[in-house]
């Protein structure tokens, strides 16, 4: 390789890396708190965002969606580890009052706080992967096409299967608190 | 859909629109307006739908956490150290498997009476040669890696080792090293590992012996086994030993 070509190449290499930053700095906190929400796992999600973007950054490039890209690995790093899902689906059923944060309220509030976190990760737990999936990703600014990208369907059908799962979710909700 | 008639409910798709997707599709929300305006029951439907979107969005961030902290430099760092730890890794795996069948084979050739031992004999007709085990040139030693995980992590970043794995036993040898690497690995190979750029998590294992090697570089770290914390190096501490080891059963130091 030539002087230009490395300049160039050094060029476009420095280019990807800020890039990279930017998203990075945008996106690393949504998708912590979409993964957190997802297994209820603080450590396992920490774990798949950086794994989310370490990929990122190994393809070399940003690709188009890069929110549905990231979504899609984040999917297939949990679908991949069976280890993983049955660690995720005991964490959510069974030890959901681990999962609070900030700063440590009175016992009677904390207490209620804790009921309602394990009633939000029984709901949560009683969607189907798909709605679950969707769901949160709404809930973190995902546009149709993203969360179309991200779960495998038809970004015309995103609006009305938004509008069932809110609504299963509710019902869970509502279920799990009474 | 703005040819829909006026007098017709809004659909499914029109609702989750205004909903999920304000400001996305015009031609949508202005004939769904004109709709409303003159529709209570659909006006009355999408109030209940936005209702029950804010009540979910209030109940999601009720379970959020704190962001852990984390930096582009370190992912870029861990994505340029990450191709070598795994190929590492799987050089580990591919050495311990052809030692492991260098091991059978010579093992099951070496038994008279074994299947290996029967069909040897009978390709080669020299019995006398595989029939003398005292003549038979000993397998080359094979020397292979324990399994583990190695990656260069930053300095000033913290590190924690966490051992997950549920009836976990065993020790851990701790070794402050001049190197710029961290090592970890246990020769049964049985332990499964995650790991990022501050935490190495050690989700499955038989009870057994682990190594772990910490760059003397490398200022705050510590070795939990689930809450427990059973090793700590910080800056504070100025006197950490070269060599610890961690009885993980009893949680006990030994120097």
């Amino acid at each position: 390789m030539n002087a230009p070509e490395r300049s160039d190449s050094e060029a476009r290499l420095a280019e990807f890396a800020e890039s990279f930053r930017q998203l990075f700095d945008a996106q690393y906190a949504s998708l912590f708190r979409y993964l957190h929400r997802l297994t209820g796992d603080a450590d396992l999600a920490e774990d798949l965002a950086q794994e989310v973007f370490v990929r990122l950054y190994q393809r070399g490039s940003l690709p188009d969606d890069s929110r549905g890209w990231m979504a899609t690995v984040a999917h297939n790093l949990l679908r991949d580890d069976k280890r993983t899902a049955k660690r995720r689906l005991h964490l959510m059923q069974s030890r959901p009052l681990d999962l609070g944060g900030g700063a440590a309220p009175a016992a009677d509030e904390k207490t209620l706080a804790d009921e309602r976190r394990q009633s939000v990760r029984r709901a949560l737990a009683k969607l189907s992967e798909r709605d679950r999936s969707m769901l949160l990703l709404r809930h973190e600014g995902y546009s149709y096409r993203e969360v179309a990208h991200a779960v495998g369907v038809s970004e015309a059908s995103v609006g009305t299967l938004l509008l069932r799962a809110t609504a299963a979710f509710q019902a869970a909700l509502e279920e799990s608190e009474s | 859909m703005s040819g829909r008639a006026e007098s017709s409910h809004l659909t499914e798709t029109e609702l989750a629109a205004l909903i999920y997707a304000a400001g996305q599709n015009r031609d949508i929300e202005r004939t769904a307006y004109a709709h409303l305006a003159i529709c209570a029951e659909c006006t009355q439907l999408l109030g209940e739908m936005r209702e029950a979107d804010g009540a979910t969005r209030k109940a999601l961030a009720s379970i959020d956490v704190p962001t852990p902290p984390a930096s582009a430099a370190t992912i870029i760092r861990l994505a340029q150290g990450h191709a070598r730890s795994f190929k590492l890794a799987h050089g580990w795996r591919v050495a311990a498997s052809v030692a492991a069948l260098v091991v059978v084979a010579a093992a099951a050739a070496a038994i008279p009476a074994s299947p290996v031992h029967r069909f040897l004999v009978r390709t080669f007709g020299a019995g006398d040669r595989i029939a003398r085990p005292a003549t038979t040139p000993s397998p080359a030693p094979v020397a292979v890696a324990p399994p583990g995980v190695s990656f260069v992590p930053g300095p000033d970043s913290p590190l924690e080792i966490v051992f997950t794995g549920s009836g976990m036993g065993g020790s851990v040898n701790i070794r402050i090293v001049d190197g710029d690497r961290v090592s970890l690995s246990n020769q049964d190979g049985s332990a499964t590992y995650s790991v990022s750029s501050t935490r190495i998590s050690i989700n499955e294992s038989r009870p057994g012996v682990f190594q772990l090697e910490i760059p003397r570089s490398l200022r705050e770290v510590r070795v939990r086994a689930g809450d427990s914390v059973l090793f700590e190096r910080a800056p504070a501490r100025k006197s950490s030993a070269d060599s610890v080891t961690i009885d993980l059963t009893g949680s006990k130091l030994r120097r």
